[in-house]
């Protein structure tokens, strides 16, 4: 939930926009270079309607500010009645932004204060068990031209002897038990997954790796239905999402050195990137429709979806067109299709 | 439905340039419009609780309420009580009929279950308003639950109900959209079809807003909360609720049409009596536990199975659920048989030998060899019970002995034994073609193991925890020497939990 000065420098979001379609070269480009979709689409012309409700970013901030207040008592609350933290903890640092609620102007000032805590707690000073914003920067240099994470909370306990870090994703989306949306909560754990990843280099990048731990498991602070009220899923197991943001960002890495991008780089380079269209473009990418036209003048398998273009591989729908109409097969692959074909003719004549 | 199936029939939707029909036959009843209630609700982003509702019973006028202010909890709380009233009434006065509710998609699925979640055990609210509002809460669990099992009929996603019907030539993620599906189902070319879709694609038919529509609105809710005058307030208001009604009366049109098209789409499955008989009884339970709730004030709770037996006695009945909504409709419909032999529940063959066999000393039973195509998944393995497709009994059960592949892989055979002396459904002989068996559908069990789970009067008898008794079986399956012996067909006698 939480934005690094205006979004516009949220790695964490970059990463997702990546790993939601990884093949598109236009995709990974405009996540590498920081320069969202939406610039590219409306520099094309296109009229885009994606944005956010008014009301949900309004209530996400009231949300987050309920949580936080007091000392950020109710969120203590719920994270000792949940064991996360013990009765006895104590203590909130305030690492978010000022138009969050926070004390903090800028991402350097957030950058520093959280590293400043980082050291405190190293040297054993337990004295603010929860933070808000914590600011860090992953370093390498592997997305340009920062890579920046905000991490909603975290919270503070002794494991044998010295501090370990837990991290934890807010959400406002009410928690409904077993029904909670599958991909919304997919998407949380991998957010906090991130988070552990990019602590873990953070900490080791001001050497206190061997002081400061950070565990693979958190937690998420959802809402309650209809209500202003927090539910805390504690004992998330973020080790898989974590092991993914490292494999992701070791890969986004490279794609960055493939395809030489310099940070001054702009819109031309990914305007210019070749595109694969794939299912999940509709849900994410302002430029789907004019990649999806062009999958339609291809042929191309995934305008029926993932599952299709993994079935038809390089075949086009027009050969495909052209084996339903008796085309001889060229091969195993296409015999395979024909026989699917033909299948489903029978059954449709009934 | 196997990936495959799926993939195969939306080639051929994309080929003809339309949907084409997934199922031969519709497998969920549509009531006639006197015992229909429609309904569809709208929320401010970042809620969880309706900002304006829509329903419509019977041929009666649409019924709209709204809140000027989605965020005060107390006014939100009074218009769903209305909505909870007509609701109740609805499936209260039903007088032996079926009753159904439909609603337009999942995120109206899911208000249902926000509604319940907020208001089944709610505690504080005026006096008059609280026990409309538990009442209320205690009807949308229900329904909610309904639009999560294929054997009730009581609540109905018509989304998911088209999507079940029609193969669409597009792409998955794009069909949870009403409006969308509708397009694609109107008359003519597919181009057209496809404008239309994307046309219709572009305005929200979820219980969300389009986010400039919400925008738009954002001054008249601030002016509603910050407004000096009564006069000043009710203009905002009126202006709110214009904006809301229009929402919903547009996915209200698109719910009717929708009914109309899902109920033109095929005749109904001869099964799904079996399904609609399923959902008055589950009418007769809400009922019951109504009276219960009258008496007792103990109420289900809508968040949680409270014990890990309960959670296995319902995990049980919702399996059995499926299973007897299959069972209801595979046996007429043979599109579904088609998805179980994709799936690999069930195979297609030609009767190569058919006679009898003995077993033991005095057993004589009928034995069958069925070639069907090697290159296809089979999940069924031997001494699984199978039912020849069409035996509308589902009594006739097969046993399967013994599977064979050719060497090229290109032919299986399957040798099966009936176990009945004479079994029942479509008579088999030599040389007969395209023979469906698929998997045993049996609910029973599932029902007869959720009432093991939880049977209390064993466990008051052993001072056993609930379900200990489980895990006492696995103990006797696992240690042979203690299993009862049990005679396999051949005469020889094996233990319980062993190969014979």
């Amino acid at each position: 939930m939480a934005e690094v000065d205006g979004s516009s420098q949220d790695t964490r979001r970059r990463f997702e926009q990546w790993a939601k379609n990884p093949r598109c070269a236009a995709n990974a480009a405009s996540a590498i270079l920081n320069i969202p979709m939406i610039k590219v689409a409306r520099a094309e012309g296109v009229a885009t309607k994606f944005g956010q409700s008014p009301f949900a970013l309004a209530r996400g901030q009231s949300f987050e500010r309920a949580m936080f207040k007091e000392d950020a008592a109710v969120l203590r609350e719920g994270l000792v009645a949940n064991g996360v933290l013990p009765a006895a903890s104590r203590g909130f640092a305030d690492f978010r932004f000022k138009r969050n609620g926070g004390p903090i102007t800028n991402i350097d000032d957030g950058l520093a204060a959280t590293t400043a805590w980082m050291k405190d707690l190293a040297a054993g000073r337990f004295e603010r068990t929860i933070a808000a914003g914590a600011t860090i920067r992953i370093p390498g240099g592997v997305m340009l031209p920062h890579a920046t994470l905000c991490i909603d909370a975290i919270a503070v306990v002794e494991r044998d002897g010295r501090p370990s870090i837990i991290v934890g994703e807010v959400k406002v989306y009410p928690d409904r038990g077993g029904y909670t949306d599958a991909t919304q909560l997919a998407t949380s754990r991998a957010q906090a997954g991130m988070y552990v990843h990019g602590l873990r280099l953070a900490i080791d990048e001001v050497k206190l790796g061997s002081k400061l731990a950070v565990e693979s498991t958190g937690f998420l602070v959802l809402s309650r239905s209809g209500s202003n009220r927090i539910s805390i899923r504690a004992n998330e197991d973020f080790s898989g999402q974590s092991e993914r943001a490292k494999t992701g960002l070791a890969t986004l890495s490279t794609v960055a050195q493939q395809l030489k991008l310099q940070t001054t780089a702009g819109l031309p380079v990914i305007q210019q990137a070749p595109v694969t269209y794939c299912e999940s473009c509709v849900s994410f990418c302002e430029r789907a429709d004019r990649c999806r036209s062009e999958a339609e003048r291809t042929g191309s398998g995934a305008l029926l979806g993932d599952e299709a273009q993994r079935f038809l591989g390089d075949v086009t729908l027009t050969r495909v067109a052209q084996l339903a109409g008796g085309a001889k097969p060229r091969d195993e692959h296409e015999r395979e299709i024909a026989r699917l074909l033909a299948a489903t003719e029978v059954r449709d004549g009934r | 439905m196997a990936a495959e199936r799926d993939t195969a029939l939306r080639l051929r939707a994309f080929l003809v340039g339309k949907p084409v029909a997934r199922l031969e036959y519709r497998p969920l009843p549509v009531v006639a419009p006197r015992d229909r209630m429609l309904a569809v609700f709208l929320r401010m982003g970042g809620e969880s609780s309706p900002w304006a509702i829509a329903w419509k019973r019977g041929k009666s006028k649409a019924e709209f309420r709204s809140v000027p202010e989605a965020r005060r909890r107390t006014d939100v709380a009074g218009k769903v009580a209305d909505f909870g009233d007509a609701l109740c009434g609805h499936f209260e006065s039903a007088d032996g009929a079926l009753r159904q509710l439909w609603i337009p998609g999942g995120t109206h699925a899911e208000m249902l279950h926000f509604i319940a979640l907020r208001f089944t055990k709610a505690k504080k609210a005026d006096a008059a308003l609280l026990p409309r509002l538990n009442r209320t809460g205690r009807r949308c669990t229900q329904l909610f639950d309904s639009t999560q099992n294929p054997n009730s009929a009581l609540c109905v996603d018509a989304t998911v109900r088209l999507k079940e019907m029609f193969a669409f030539p597009c792409e998955p993620i794009r069909e949870n959209h009403l409006g969308f599906l509708l397009a694609w189902l109107e008359n003519g070319p597919g181009s057209a079809r496809a404008k239309a879709a994307k046309a219709a694609e572009a305005l929200s038919v979820s219980t969300s807003l389009d986010p400039e529509i919400e925008r738009s609105m954002v001054s008249d809710v601030e002016g509603w909360n910050e407004a000096s005058s009564e006069a000043v307030r009710n203009r905002h208001a009126e202006r709110i609720h214009n904006v809301l009604e229009s929402e919903l009366r547009r996915r209200l049109e698109l719910l009717e049409t929708a009914i109309a098209v899902y109920d033109d789409a095929a005749s109904e499955n001869p099964g799904a009596q079996a399904i609609s008989s399923s959902s008055m009884q589950e009418m007769a339970r809400f009922d019951d536990s109504e009276d219960f709730v009258a008496q007792t004030g103990i109420v289900r709770s809508p968040e949680t199975d409270h014990s890990p037996t309960t959670a296995a006695m319902s995990y049980a009945h919702k399996d059995a659920d499926m299973i007897a909504a299959r069972a209801a409709l595979v046996p007429f419909d043979r599109s579904c048989q088609e998805d179980l032999i994709a799936e690999g529940s069930a195979f297609r063959g030609d009767v190569l030998s058919i006679g009898p066999v003995t077993i033991g000393v005095r057993t004589l039973r009928t034995q069958v060899v069925v070639a069907t195509d090697g290159g296809l998944p089979l999940r069924l393995r031997e001494s699984d019970s199978v039912v020849v497709a069409g035996d509308l009994s589902g009594k006739g059960v097969w046993k399967i002995t013994q599977i064979s592949d050719e060497s090229n892989r290109a032919i299986r055979s399957i040798t099966l034994i009936a176990q009945q002396a004479t079994p029942t459904g479509p008579a088999l002989k030599r040389g007969s073609a395209g023979i469906v068996f698929h998997e045993k559908l049996d609910a029973e069990l599932r029902r007869r193991l959720a009432k093991m789970v939880s049977n209390t009067k064993s466990m008051a008898a052993d001072g056993m925890a609930r379900g200990a008794w489980i895990l006492e079986k696995l103990a006797e399956r696992e240690a042979p020497d203690a299993a009862p012996d049990v005679e396999q067909f051949d005469g020889t006698k094996t233990k319980v939990g062993t190969d014979a």
